[in-house]
């Protein structure tokens, strides 16, 4: 690294008393792996890059889309198609040529995450589900690596450093199974919050490397961009995570992640049973879709958006039907009809896959 | 002194209790506190969160006093 141009490119962080030299060096040494290039991922390793962390890897396996330029601001229209990580790279490389970002485009998964992890001093939890999500806090509590934690959700977002013996398992010890917590391509976001997080996340990771001020260390803090409300509440190690957290390598290995983020079988019919219940005149169909959600179904449905389900009271003796675009929000809606509806529980399915998985003639755009 | 709670909630279950900050009744204990909650709010069952009071993760029965600051935090999935 050349002293000067350096000197210069850091300058104003070089200047502020309690960071300094030293801090800026310690910053050029560390190795940071950010897993998720996405809304949380682009302000983090934007944030890195610029303030010289030394060596950064990326892993994502996604794919740059319009619906993503409103919050990923590192990326623009030419990147579309191009996977998040490519365009990633060259964009931040161009940004500070003078550190090293390496990239890989897969889904970081219990069989390699081990040995990907090991290199690295910090890792940034950018995720964007579950199963991916207590993988990483696994991998990290097994390897004893530090871990700076970030999730979003509409208008609010969280953040938490994990290290010692806290770990996301001490907040949520067993993960959701699908459709219980809505994800953003389900309940939407806010394009500005995952900046906001994503930048706290940075900041925190900067203050782990250097040492500076006081990072979220066991502690969570939730803050709502709505209303400025936040909040900073402590997590005690919990002796309970011990009975779900695997406890070696080998049993790390072992894992089937995906299956404990698993629905319920037992709520989700297939394409085929579907047809063959639509049959049947005592069965109600709701799309839980909001209004101008498109291909309409162009059989015997009433239309419900999901958040107006909420504390409605069905007919009973009938078998309900919920159907969405791709067969989560219609998991979500079982959910909420049964607790409201304790009568009708065990008649009360999900079309697995949505109006995605079903066939044309079925369907009128 | 004041004979209710403030609760503070997050994401999803905004939803559920209709505003970000709830004021109830005050009661002993957080499972009284629930009990409450859960019977005035059933969809509370449909999903999953935790509660702090005081600004700390509990995950015991804990004694509420006038003035105890409690928040219901759900998981986040986005990144």
């Amino acid at each position: 690294m050349e002293i000067n141009s350096s000197h210069n490119r850091y300058h104003r962080q070089l200047i502020l008393p309690g960071f300094g030299k030293e801090a800026q060096e310690k910053l050029r040494n560390a190795r940071v792996l950010v897993v998720g290039a996405g809304g949380l991922g682009c302000p983090v390793l934007m944030n890195l890059t610029g303030m010289g962390v030394g060596e950064i890897g990326i892993i994502d396996n996604g794919i740059v889309e319009l619906s993503n330029l409103h919050r990923q601001l590192l990326y623009d229209m030419n990147d579309i198609g191009e996977f998040k990580t490519t365009a990633a790279s060259k964009k931040l490389q161009r940004m500070n040529p003078e550190i090293r970002i390496s990239s890989q485009s897969i889904m970081l998964t219990n069989d390699h995450a081990l040995k990907t992890l090991e290199y690295y001093d910090l890792v940034v939890d950018c995720t964007d589900n579950f199963p991916t999500r207590y993988m990483l806090t696994d991998a990290c509590w097994l390897l004893k690596k530090p871990m700076v934690f970030g999730a979003v959700a509409r208008y609010d977002g969280q953040v938490a450093v994990f290290h010692k013996n806290v770990t996301y398992r001490d907040l949520f010890p067993e993960p959701p199974s699908e459709g219980e917590v809505p994800d953003c391509n389900e309940a939407g976001v806010l394009g500005v919050l995952p900046n906001i997080i994503g930048n706290i996340m940075a900041a925190e990771c900067i203050k782990a490397i250097t040492g500076i001020g006081e990072i979220l260390s066991g502690k969570l803090f939730t803050y709502s961009a709505l209303t400025n409300d936040s909040l900073i509440v402590e997590i005690n190690a919990s002796a309970n995570k011990k009975l779900q957290q695997p406890q070696s390598a080998g049993e790390f290995e072992a894992m089937n992640y995906p299956a404990l983020c698993a629905t319920r079988t037992e709520i989700e019919i297939d394409k085929d049973q579907f047809e063959k219940l639509i049959q049947q005149k005592d069965v109600l169909l709701i799309d839980v879709r909001e209004p101008d959600e498109v291909p309409q179904l162009n059989i015997h449905h009433k239309r419900i958006p999901l958040n107006e389900l909420m504390g409605m009271s069905l007919e009973e003796n009938k078998t309900v039907v919920f159907i969405c675009q791709s067969g989560k929000r219609s998991i979500r809606a079982v959910r909420i009809c049964e607790e409201s509806n304790p009568a009708l529980a065990g008649n009360i399915f999900s079309l697995a896959g949505g109006i995605n998985s079903l066939h044309e003639k079925f369907k009128t755009n | 002194m004041t004979d209710t709670l403030t609760i503070r909630c997050f994401g999803q279950l905004t939803d559920i209790l209709g505003s970000a900050r709830l004021e109830v009744p005050i009661t002993n204990d957080s499972e009284e506190l629930m009990h409450l909650l859960l019977k005035e709010y059933p969809l509370l069952k449909t999903t999953r969160f935790i509660v702090s009071v005081d600004r700390k993760v509990i995950r015991e029965k804990t004694v509420l006093t006038p003035g105890s600051e409690i928040a219901l935090l759900p998981p986040f999935s986005g990144g």
